[in-house]
């Protein structure tokens, strides 16, 4: 019996490979919503809250944690929601 | 005598004034120069004072007039109108004052008051600082374009076999309710309920060699626990490099599937390669484990553990017990739990759940009670945007046919095309001496400045290598980008499939009685097809944690 290759496979790659692609295309100009870059240094000073869409998640929990650029700090979900909530208040403030 | 006692009075009362005056008017003198003078005169015979002369008056005495000026009487009055406005506004001053303390006082008193809590509220805040409520819950929607026999994608899905191609399902696969209790520092106690769903009516189990069980199975979704123990994290603590490591007793989460979970990132999407081939994430036991830090920074992680053979929701009737062990080593330091390069060997050890006077029936006697053993060999690189995993794995007795069709099994009913199937995959995979092997690679990386991460599974899996060129090898793969709609909520569109990659033929019936004598009366007989058909899906995977 020798190999085979899927063609439903194949087909159905194409396909989840589209989305992805027309999905990162859509997005590719996304600023994060309101979020700044990872390390952004804001007007006032200080360095800008990290986003949990620029982090990536090492415990898969209640709550998840997360570490975050520029420097590997770990946050946990409440942690990043309060920060994003935060820094949203003193953009609409125009701080 | 009358008369002359009035003028005795007169001449007294004369006397005095001119007396009183004449002090004045001697001082008036001085410092009046030309001011005018009021003159007073007096009639003797009636003792009365006038102040124009008359008959029968006689002057009686001169006054400066400067002493009765009304200039200065109003002065005087206002003088002594203004002391007393003064008295009045003190006296306010002095009222405000008073009512301003009283103020303050009334407010410490209604902050005392408000201080002062009931015993239920005291309670309830000790309670709050002392518990922790939180969820996991994942649901799916999947559509199979091709139906076939597999394992399962996820816990508790099942699917149609061949020929029920576009089925399609809404499943709620997890739903924890984590409650955290932290009663002193250091100690944890989690007890975690999980909903599963059951399915038709089980049979009554056989116990040892003389006792069954009744089964209660109806198809419920029923409610279990998944986790409950108690966690000690100080016991290491003085030791610095172990500081933070654990003991854990209970349902606990085992040494190796939780952590390679949360390594992948995608348990909500599919299984880690040995939880989809058979072994459970949580088991009854002890264990302890944690980070070996050295400056702040981790390189080694490490678990042990010795647990029931039994998983979480399986009746232990073992005399033995199983052995868990993860090592892994971070050779440049990990900033954190994954960060940057890592090796990992995970070694499991255990037996059959049987019960120890368990004889079995032919073809495969005490099988079920054979060693049971798994390895794995991980490589695996996580930044913060991306995260790339090989991993090999090896076992003894590790996948069975109840791990191979997990989710979708051979009827092996009278008039089932699949009988002979059924019986030639038990004989390659239930005898008591199968050897696994299997490869994967998983990866992800999060598109930048977007909530998008695409992510990957590819594994292939000999379920028994002493098979040449078993018809039930097969490769997974699972591709689909993630949505992470906030720090709660997580999207997955993906697809999941199962190829089984050898050409289709067919098996000597001969050749499978060589594992163990499945078939009676195999002489040249022949198993066809024998190759299962790929399974192709389509899922939609949702993630809600808090």
């Amino acid at each position: 019996m020798g190999s085979k290759v899927s063609s439903q496979f194949l087909r159905m790659s194409i396909v989840a490979s589209a989305i992805a692609v027309a999905l990162a295309g859509c997005f590719s100009g996304y600023t994060g919503g309101s979020m700044p870059w990872p390390g952004t240094v804001m007007a006032n000073g200080k360095t800008a809250p990290p986003n949990v869409w620029d982090c990536g998640p090492v415990n898969l929990g209640s709550p998840s944690k997360f570490a975050c650029p520029p420097d590997g700090k770990t946050y946990n979900a409440f942690q990043l929601y309060k920060m994003r909530m935060e820094y949203e208040k003193q953009l609409a403030s125009g701080m | 005598m009358k008369l002359e006692k009035h003028r005795l009075a007169i001449a007294a009362l004369v006397g005095a004034m001119l007396l009183a005056l004449g002090t004045s008017g001697t001082a008036g003198a001085q410092y009046s120069g030309g001011a005018p003078m009021l003159k007073l005169y007096v009639d003797p015979a009636t003792g009365q004072v006038f102040t124009r002369p008359g008959k029968g008056r006689s002057l009686l005495t001169e006054v400066p007039a400067t002493t009765l000026d009304p200039n200065a009487i109003e002065r005087r009055v206002e003088q002594k109108t203004q002391a007393q406005l003064d008295a009045n506004k003190q006296q306010i001053q002095e009222l405000v004052q008073k009512n301003s303390e009283l103020t303050q006082s009334n407010a410490d008193l209604s902050k005392q008051v408000a201080e002062i809590k009931p015993a239920w509220r005291s309670y309830i805040d000790n309670f709050q600082d002392k518990f922790r409520i939180g969820t996991i819950f994942y649901a799916d929607y999947r559509l199979y374009t091709h139906t076939g026999f597999q394992p399962q994608e996820l816990e508790n899905i099942n699917n149609p076999g061949p020929q029920n191609n576009i089925f399609n399902s809404f499943d709620i696969t997890r739903s924890y309710l984590n409650f955290y209790f932290f009663p002193t520092d250091g100690l944890t106690l989690r007890i975690t309920p999980d909903i599963y769903r059951s399915i038709g009516n089980g049979t009554a189990p056989q116990i040892g060699t003389n006792t069954t069980f009744s089964s209660n199975l109806d198809g419920s979704l029923n409610f279990r626990l998944k986790y409950g123990y108690v966690e000690y994290n100080k016991i290491f603590d003085w030791a610095p490099a172990l500081k933070g490591n654990t003991i854990q007793g209970g349902a606990v989460p085992n040494v190796f599937i939780p952590w390679e979970e949360d390594l992948f990132g995608f348990r909500y999407v599919t299984l880690i390669p040995w939880n989809y081939y058979g072994l459970s994430s949580s088991q009854l036991g002890v264990q302890i484990g944690g980070p070996i830090k050295f400056n702040e920074l981790q390189y080694v992680d490490y678990g042990i553990g010795v647990y029931n053979n039994a998983n979480f929701h399986q009746y232990e009737q073992t005399d033995t017990k199983q052995f868990m062990s993860r090592i892994s080593v971070y050779p440049l330091g990990a900033k954190w739990r994954f960060d940057g390069l890592g090796l990992t060997w995970f070694f499991d050890y255990g037996y059959g759940n049987v019960a120890p006077n368990f004889q079995g029936t032919a073809p495969f006697g005490v099988q079920p009670e054979s060693r049971i053993m798994r390895q794995a060999i991980l490589l695996h690189y996580t930044a913060e945007n991306w995260g790339a995993i090989f991993e090999y794995d090896f076992g003894r007795n590790a996948f069975t046919t109840g791990n191979l069709f997990s989710g979708s099994a051979p009827s092996t009913t009278t008039g089932s095309p699949y009988i002979a199937f059924n019986t030639m995959a038990t004989g390659f995979l239930n005898n008591s001496s199968t050897e696994q092997q299997g490869f994967n690679l998983m990866g992800h990386y999060h598109i930048p400045r977007t909530p998008f991460t695409v992510f990957g599974l590819w594994s292939l899996l000999h379920p028994n290598t002493n098979v040449t060129s078993s018809p039930l090898d097969f490769q997974r793969y699972v591709v689909g980008v993630q949505w992470q709609v906030n720090e709660y909520l997580r999207l997955a569109l993906d697809s999941q499939n199962i190829n089984f990659y050898r050409s289709q033929g067919s098996v000597s019936e001969a050749y499978v009685n060589t594992f163990a004598p499945v078939f009676k009366k195999p002489g040249a007989a022949v198993v066809s097809p024998a190759v299962p058909l790929d399974t192709h899906s389509i899922f939609i995977n949702l993630e809600f944690s808090y």
